[in-house]
């Protein structure tokens, strides 16, 4: 029974690392400054083992904390100057500016509307602000989760299939370490995906639409600014909604060498989900669905805010994050990497 | 080289294991406590509960809180059905209204959707409707004196003034010889310890086990009712508080004012009046049922025209109406007389229906019975629809005896 053994192909790793980031990011010398990690580069001192701490390694290494925020910063460069991680971002983006054109050429407000078609249609030539509820709510059916899907899947798969994993895991930080970094990272990038439809369709709203106090679904209308600030808590919700998502997929991806694998394995999921979640006869199990909560953003548009239903939500996306964070950590730390 | 121990490597997995098993011991210690709590109060017998709840003055305290009534009366799966608002979707699954209520002027009922709201709002001579998927309000302008409709049942004007243990004993007496009342263990419901009376009908042809009432210790109100058909171990229907609070709910939940872009319509009701745009069950005149036995046993008699009002709207109630009798008829099938007219989208539900009742018949004719757990509906060839929670036997022989009385007959 052997464990990983990077250490004992240092150098090569080092160049294939060096060649990795040159791949992803041509610009950037990541998996240099990754590798750049102080500490000597033999074969005996970086055999990795799970069991052993890199803040107990030696004097060498900087403080814990300096380090994670180099590889996580390290990590977020990489995530975030991906191309096919931009073009995920660009249609997420171009989504609610597609949606706001077209209801601007489709027939002139009616006041009140026909109550068919998804949930805000109507509501968004009144007052564009309701392009950004609009925009999560259809996005969050199949796009964003999708999104988050290609990203979370590919965190430890991607890698593995790469051949880049055991060079990584060289780095002498720890998988512990690493893994909450590639969490970190996936739910960086749902945040900033369902910030950039908020803000995108905001934008795209007030040039469009007119712009006012915000009517709930209550009925009750707010100012503007209070209409803005649903729109950051809603948007900070759909973000925790992803983050749940994210901590499946980072999971799932532990498992397998083939990202897609596990990309499309999270896409199963989610959608299996949302199919169970729509037929009543599972109504039991229903708010136990990684989906069930998605949705439930609409309590923040109530008033008052009906905060039960929001903590549930919350609840659910946190034992969703810890159960699946503890399978991810249990499956990488104690697995044999061989690519 | 470092040789990993085996059972470390194993262990890990304990972590994830370990929080599998505490989200479900959390969460069936959740369930079991709600279900099996049962807290220790003061023993009161049913006489006294009895007494503690009719004998209440005045209306119930303030709350805020959210019911939530489901329903599975082992319906056919009604299409049409998932409209929150829609009155019919009360027949099937769960359903959540949030409630605040400061006295019978001041109430809000709120019924959330996915992404939609129906809010219904009282305050003082003032009501609102709001429907946020048609972005559309109704105002109604309340006669002068508030309906006494809050007022439970038994607390009928003369028994106001009677000491708790009067009432409890005419309560008793009233129902005495077709009830068995008694007490059992109590309940927490929405988190507030309450008794729980049961009645039970002595008749074996009723549908219903058993009502269930729990009543809370503290304020003598309801706090839930659950209705158990016979022989059943899951309620049939149920509905009751999930979090109750008694506090006065802040002024700004009676506060309305119609957003602006939304359709407003005013109406004003009267004594007699205008009842026909409330959103409510009420059948119109000519549609009266009548009432055949009493207690557990009545059974209302309708002609099977009267289907055609219970779905409310008095506006297209003409154009839905033509095309909703063609399709009960066509889904009434070899009963000419059977297929009642029922509106809108109702139709395809009446249809639903119909297509999973049996044909029955008997010295008292013929028609289709519907059974469910806690209902049984009987259509008639000749045109009369009895709806009543007794065994199909009971409703063959009121079909008999409605045979013979003119369905005009009032009430």
């Amino acid at each position: 029974m052997s464990t990983a053994e990077p250490g004992a192909a240092s150098d090569p790793g080092a160049a294939a690392a060096a060649e990795r980031g040159a791949v992803r990011d041509p610009g950037a010398a990541a998996a240099a400054e990754r590798g750049a990690a102080p500490g000597p580069r033999g074969g005996a001192t970086t055999t990795w083992s799970p069991l052993r701490s890199p803040a107990a390694a030696g004097p060498g290494y900087p403080p814990a904390a300096v380090s994670w925020l180099r590889l996580l910063t390290s990590e977020l460069r990489l995530v975030f100057r991906r191309r096919r991680n931009l073009a995920l971002l660009a249609v997420v983006a171009v989504i609610p500016v597609i949606i706001g054109i077209a209801l601007r050429l489709a027939a002139p407000p009616t006041s009140g509307g026909s109550g068919q078609g998804p949930p805000f249609l109507d509501q968004v030539a009144g007052n564009g602000v309701f392009l950004a509820f609009l925009a999560l709510t259809i996005q969050l059916t199949l796009v964003l989760p999708l999104v988050v899907a290609v990203v979370a899947g590919d965190t430890i798969a991607g890698e593995a299939g790469y051949g880049t994993l055991r060079y990584l895991l060289a780095v002498p930080a720890g998988r512990t370490r690493l893994l909450g970094v590639k969490y970190l990272s996936v739910v960086a990038f749902g945040l900033v995906a369902a910030a950039l439809i908020a803000a995108v369709s905001l934008i795209c709203g007030v040039s469009l639409f007119p712009v006012g106090p915000v009517t709930l679904l209550s009925g009750t209308t707010v100012s503007l600014a209070q209409g803005l600030l649903r729109v950051a808590f809603v948007t900070l919700y759909v973000a925790g909604a992803m983050a749940a998502l994210g901590a499946i997929g980072v999971a799932i991806s532990t498992f397998t060498e083939h990202a897609i694998g596990a990309i499309a394995a999270l896409a199963i999921i989610v959608v299996a989900s949302q199919v169970a979640d729509s037929v009543p006869q599972f109504g039991v199990v229903h708010p136990y669905l990684p989906t069930h909560w998605w949705d439930s953003f609409d309590s923040l548009l109530r008033a008052p805010i009906d905060t039960t239903t929001l903590l549930h939500g919350l609840l659910s996306f946190g034992v969703y994050v810890v159960i699946f964070g503890s399978i991810a950590w249990a499956r990488f730390t104690s697995s044999d990497v061989t690519s | 080289m470092y040789r990993l121990p085996r059972f470390s490597r194993r262990a890990r997995w304990a972590v994830p294991a370990g929080a599998l098993a505490a989200t479900g011991a959390v969460m069936a210690g959740a369930l079991i406590s709600t279900a099996q709590a049962s807290p220790a109060l003061p023993a009161r017998t049913a006489a006294q509960l009895l007494a503690a709840v009719a004998g209440r003055t005045g209306p119930p305290p303030a709350f805020t809180g959210t019911v939530v009534e489901t329903a599975s009366l082992g319906l056919p799966d009604l299409p049409g059905t998932s409209d929150p608002t829609s009155i019919t979707s009360l027949l099937t699954g769960s359903h959540t209204i949030r409630i605040w209520y400061a006295n019978p002027s001041h109430v809000r009922l709120a019924v959330p959707g996915t992404m939609s709201e129906s809010d219904m709002i009282v305050n003082g001579r003032t009501a609102w409707y709001w429907q946020s998927t048609t972005n559309s309000v109704t105002r109604y302008l309340l006669p002068a004196r508030p309906s006494r409709a809050e007022q439970t049942p038994g607390a009928s004007p003369g028994s106001v003034a009677m000491t708790p243990q009067q009432a409890a004993t005419q309560a008793l007496a009233a129902v005495g010889p077709t009830t068995r009342v008694s007490v059992q263990s109590n309940v927490m419901v929405a988190g507030e310890p309450a008794y729980q009376l049961v009645l039970a009908p002595k008749s074996a042809s009723s549908l219903v086990g058993q009502v269930r009432i729990a009543i809370d210790a503290a304020r003598d109100v309801p706090l839930r009712v659950q209705v158990y058909a016979r022989g059943a171990a899951n309620p049939a229907f149920q509905v009751g508080f999930t979090s109750v609070s008694f506090v006065q709910p802040a002024a700004a939940n009676f506060a309305f004012t119609p957003p602006s872009g939304a359709k407003v319509k005013t109406v004003t009701l009267g004594r007699s009046g205008g009842s026909g745009d409330v959103p409510a069950m009420t059948p119109s005149a000519d549609g009266a049922p009548t009432v055949i036995g009493n207690g557990w046993l009545a059974v209302a008699v309708l002609p099977s025209s009267a289907l055609s009002v219970v779905p409310g709207g008095s506006g297209s109630a003409s154009s839905a109406g033509r095309a909703a009798s063609s399709a009960a008829q066509a889904a009434s099938g070899s009963s000419p007389g059977g297929g009642g007219a029922v509106g809108g989208e109702d139709a395809a539900i009446f249809g639903a229906l119909m297509q999973s009742a049996a044909h029955v018949h008997g010295a008292w004719g013929s028609g289709r019975l519907l059974r469910t757990s806690l209902l049984s509906v009987l259509i008639t060839s000749v045109g009369h629809v009895l709806v009543g929670a007794v065994a199909p036997s009971v409703l063959y022989a009121d079909a008999a005896q409605a045979n013979r009385v003119p369905v005009t007959h009032a009430k």
